[in-house]
């Protein structure tokens, strides 16, 4: 199931949350009132409802991953308890890298194994067949979640989780479960038991869900046809400006699909009385790739940085080849296959120029500069990202810097600009934090100077011109794929 | 006594639960009221013209592959509240996102990218062929070239839409009157899949048998290039090839070998229709298709020279002050059809009845197959009656043909009278249907036609003694069965250019005259034959 679905939103959502503070709360053990008052704690029954709840979620088109989730979460939970229980360093390392193993594995089987074979098939011309094993979604994400347990479990920064529905819980989570943030276990662990739901916290998760899904469906999902139309097409036929446009929707497709998604279970958790880390930060703005990187799937950098970077000596020692590392993981990890690895590679490459000299450089270059420089780089490196045929990059590189016989405007370049002109103004300042330096520079659009009771109904009136309007782009709407289901 | 933080955390919390509780009691309203007219909801869209997706079948199998969830989506969108309306404001979001309001092109879902791919469809699922030995392979290994002058720029071949049951959501399957018994609740949605709108080719019998060096030579051909929405009118971006039109010619010539040919006297005449863009398209427009005019003649060109070509244009011209097309429907017009019929006549060598030999009748109209594609506010009561012409000079019946043999009669009249719309003519797309006339000329008719025939076919009635009409697409019984049973002494094949220009069409063309292979399922075989799977799983 998808947030930005009809199915999702008007009737899985409704009955989740009806179960969820309405018979959930009054079942069970508690510490205080389960239901939805100004402050009351979740109960053990509510836990299970969100379990059985994300079950259902992500077993909805693909029902039979979720026996690969829970042995996967067993043998995180499992390990997780023999770390504690091991007294000897050994016993301690050969635990964790057991699982790390394990859950590697698991990566490699179902996500790399096709890709490693038709590598041996070509390096050594051997004919062995693809394995063909389908990737479940989401295992990308839960299997870094259930990593970073383990580690911080071994590490001893956490203490290990004795109860394995409550473990499940924090894998499962259905706000994250197919398509991250990555959650780190000991962001949340005191929420699994003791979190707190609040009308407030259940009215900020609800404005977030209702903007990221405006995000999804008006901006990622137009953008989205628009670079499929032109990247994905017959490449003989592409002008240079319409190749250089297709790149540009895709750049803005995909900081809105994922950062749409992030903003919708951001949004969830905190209806469920959960915090997340926020995933993105306006990475559009940023003015340099190693600010970019700060900004931009956070949690997925933090895991690196976390969890390969500074325990493989992080600029300490070996700066240079962690970072490539560090790198290359970051590209394999979205995708089996090399043009990925050339992606995380790219970005190694200028991190590591700017850490040698060209941050220097751009400090003392003007701001506009900076963001030029920032911008061409990423948006290039998207089209590294798109292509997965080498030779079909090559082409559309050749298309783009004019090395083709490409026209320089196609038949339809002026019509689609003008028929999505104000769409695209309106995508593009939204790529930079308007409101909030809109109410830093001008006093009395400060949202929290406003009467409380101002605040609750310009947001009503705000978030169902989102909800209704994006209801209607989705009755009907035939593209709306999440980009980073595949990871 | 409460602090001032104190009293304002209060407000604020009560602000929360106020715009929590409604923002999500509208949610839940929404989905109880979705729930509520489960048991109402309807199996066809008035509005929108088309039959609306039906609650999927739940068992072992759908689950555990992902298809029951997709069918759930699909069909939630389908039957969600106030639907109508909200296609209406995505319409008007879609509209206004951008600055060119005037004369704009939709550019409908799967038309820039899916002609299918000639390789596409030829790999379905395929019912064993066995060509005679007597008949040439009808697209000739060597195509000729595209004249230059017949091509302007086209759009860009453009990408190939990543999921099939996205396009299916969108292209409309244009439906029938409800009226209409649900055995000949025929679609015409056929016809517009198969010129490129549609991705996925919803036949699965639909059989080619393109040798394999000429599939591999075939580009991907786009007939439509997008609809334009002007002065209110929808007009199809026609992108057809000599190539596409030559491929009607040889599809024609094929019958002419294996059944006129066969049976001396027997005529063959041509009837193809532009579409209204050939008329009514604005200038600025037209250096983004292909000349429609030059199609035909590439066509025409291209036939056996014992098969008369009726010159639609030039008798249609000097009429377009009058409603030849519909504007919301891709379909003729009963008076557009009427000029064809005087075309046909010329070529024929009959004389043609004037207008006043008719009764001019009318239907309520529908938004029609632009309306459901294009969702264009403009075009949903554009064509608010459909007129339809009764001949006055001859009596008539109807007879349909249906069982698996389509030899079972079946009283059928020729113009449904109760319906609305194009479905006027002839009921809908009826594989085979036959009239006996008064008219007294001892000769049998023979109508191959898609939906463009419907209105075409009565005109017919005062020169024949019976007009026997197939459409191809769904017929099944054998063509030189029929051919014998009715005594059909001429032939009269009557397409449109986007419609003949498709390969899909074209080889369905030649499947019917070699006997060979199965016929396009109906929407409603389509649901018989998923019955009968789900019932033997």
């Amino acid at each position: 199931m998808v947030f930005s679905s009809l199915v999702f939103l008007y009737l899985f959502l409704p009955v989740c949350l009806i179960i969820y503070y309405l018979i959930g709360s009054k079942i069970g053990r508690r510490t205080d009132r389960g239901g939805l008052t100004e402050h009351s704690h979740a109960t053990h029954a509510q836990n299970l409802i969100l379990i059985a709840a994300s079950f259902f979620f992500y077993g909805w088109g693909e029902p039979v991953w979720v026996v690969l989730l829970i042995l996967s979460s067993s043998v995180g939970w499992l390990v997780g308890l023999w770390l504690e229980r091991c007294k000897t360093v050994f016993g301690k390392k050969f635990a964790v890298t057991f699982a790390v193993l394990a859950n590697i594995g698991l990566l490699a089987i179902f996500k790399y194994s096709d890709f490693i074979v038709q590598n041996i098939n070509y390096a050594f011309i051997t004919g062995l067949d693809n394995p063909g094993f389908a990737l479940p979604i989401g295992i990308s994400f839960y299997t870094f979640q259930i990593l970073s347990y383990v580690v911080d479990v071994y590490r001893g920064e956490v203490r290990a989780q004795r109860k394995f529905l409550d473990f499940l819980l924090y894998v499962s989570l259905f706000h994250q479960l197919v398509a991250g943030p990555i959650v780190r276990y000991v962001h949340i662990a005191n929420e699994i038991n003791h979190r707190v739901h609040t009308w407030s916290d259940f009215s900020r998760g609800l404005h977030r869900v209702c903007v990221g899904l405006f995000k999804k469906v008006f901006i990622a999902n137009v953008a989205g046809e628009w670079a499929q139309r032109t990247l994905g097409g017959d490449l003989s036929t592409l002008s240079v400006a319409d190749a250089w446009l297709g790149l540009a929707m895709f750049t803005i497709q995909i900081y809105f699909d994922f950062s749409a998604y992030s903003d919708m279970a951001i949004g969830l958790g905190m209806m469920f009385g959960f915090h997340y880390r926020e995933n993105f930060n306006y990475p559009y703005i940023a003015k340099s790739v190693t600010d970019f990187w700060r900004r931009w799937h956070i949690s997925l950098g933090t895991f690196f940085r976390d969890y390969v970077y500074i325990p493989l000596g992080g600029n300490q020692r070996w700066g240079l080849r962690n970072l490539f590392i560090v790198w290359a993981l970051t590209g394999f990890w979205h995708g089996a296959s090399w043009n990925f690895m050339l992606w995380g590679l790219y970005f190694g490459i200028w991190i590591a120029l700017e850490r040698l000299f060209i941050e220097r450089l751009l400090q003392a270059l003007p701001s506009a500069i900076s963001h030029f420089y920032l911008l061409s780089i990423v948006t290039l490196g998207w089209a590294l990202f798109y292509f997965t045929d080498l030779s079909h990059l090559t082409t559309f590189f050749n298309i783009l810097f004019g090395l083709s016989h490409a026209e320089m405007t196609g038949v339809t370049t002026v019509n689609d600009l003008s028929s999505h002109a104000l769409w695209l103004v309106f995508a593009v300042l939204w790529c930079m934090p308007l409101g909030q330096w809109l109410q830093d520079k001008i006093k009395w659009l400060r949202f929290d100077h406003w009467r409380p009771s101002t605040q609750s109904i310009l947001l009503l009136i705000v978030d169902s011109v989102l909800l209704v309007s994006s209801t209607a782009l989705l009755v009907g709407q035939s593209y709306n794929p999440f980009i980073y289901f595949r990871f | 006594m409460q602090t001032d933080p104190e009293i304002m955390l209060i407000k604020h919390q009560r602000s929360s639960r106020f715009h929590a509780l409604v923002l999500i009691g509208f949610v839940m309203c929404i989905g109880l009221l979705f729930v509520y007219t489960f048991r109402f909801n309807q199996e066809v869209s008035q509005v929108e013209n088309r039959r609306l997706a039906q609650w999927p079948v739940l068992n072992k199998e759908t689950v555990l592959n992902g298809q029951f969830a997709k069918d759930v989506e699909t069909y939630v969108a389908d039957h969600f509240p106030g639907r109508a309306w909200l296609t209406e404001v995505a319409f008007m979001i879609r509209t206004y996102r951008g600055v060119e309001l005037k004369d704009r092109v939709i550019q409908v879902k799967g038309v820039e990218t899916a002609f299918d791919d000639v390789r596409q469809w030829a790999v379905a699922e395929t019912v064993p062929e066995t060509v005679p030995e007597t008949v040439p392979n009808t697209v000739p290994d060597t195509v000729p070239e595209i004249a230059p002058e017949n091509i302007r720029e086209i759009g860009p071949v453009s990408a190939s839409v990543t999921s099939t049951e996205s396009a299916a959501e969108v292209v409309p399957e244009l439906i029938a009157a409800t009226e209409t018994p649900p055995e000949s609740d025929f679609f015409v949605a056929d016809e517009i899949e198969h010129v490129g709108i549609e991705i996925k080719p919803t036949s699965t019998t639909v059989v080619a048998a393109l040798p394999k060096s000429v599939a591999s030579q075939q580009k991907p051909l786009n007939v439509v290039g997008g609809v334009l929405l002007h002065e209110g009118q929808a007009l199809f971006m026609f992108q057809g090839t000599d190539r596409g039109a030559q491929g009607y010619a040889h599809a024609v010539n094929t019958w002419v070998e294996l059944v006129a040919n066969k049976r001396p006297g027997m005529t063959s005449t041509v009837v193809v229709t532009p579409t209204s863009s050939h008329f009514y398209l604005p200038p600025h427009a037209r250096a983004r298709t292909t000349s429609e005019e030059k199609n035909l003649t590439a066509m025409r060109n291209a036939l056996l020279p014992e098969v008369r070509f009726a010159d639609v244009i030039k008798e249609m011209e000097g009429h377009q002050d009058q409603p030849l097309f519909y504007k919301s429907d891709h379909h003729w017009t009963g008076l557009g059809a009427y000029y064809a019929y005087r075309a046909w006549a010329k070529v024929a060598g009959v004389v043609p009845l004037e207008l006043s030999d008719f009764d001019k009748r009318s239907v309520p109209g529908v938004a029609g197959s632009f309306w459901s594609l294009t969702q264009a506010p403009e075009l949903r009561h554009a064509d608010k009656e459909s007129f339809y012409y009764v001949p006055k000079t001859v009596t008539f019946d109807g007879t349909q043909y249906t069982g698996p043999q389509q030899k079972t009669p079946v009283p059928q009249p020729f113009f449904a009278e109760k319906s609305r719309g194009y479905i006027v003519f002839l009921g809908g797309d009826i594989p085979l249907l036959a009239s006996k006339t008064s008219a007294g000329t001892g000769r049998t008719a023979l109508v191959v036609k898609n939906s463009y025939g419907n209105a075409f076919a009565p005109y017919l009635l005062p020169h024949f003694d019976r007009v026997v009409v197939l459409d191809y697409r769904y017929v099944s019984r054998n063509i030189q069965d029929i051919v014998d049973a009715f005594g059909v002494t001429d032939l009269v094949f009557v397409n449109a250019t986007i419609t003949a220009n498709s390969g899909a069409h074209q080889e369905r063309m030649r499947q019917v005259a070699r006997g060979s292979s199965t016929a396009w399922l109906t929407e409603a075989e389509k649901r018989l034959k998923k019955q009968q799977e789900d019932a033997a799983q």
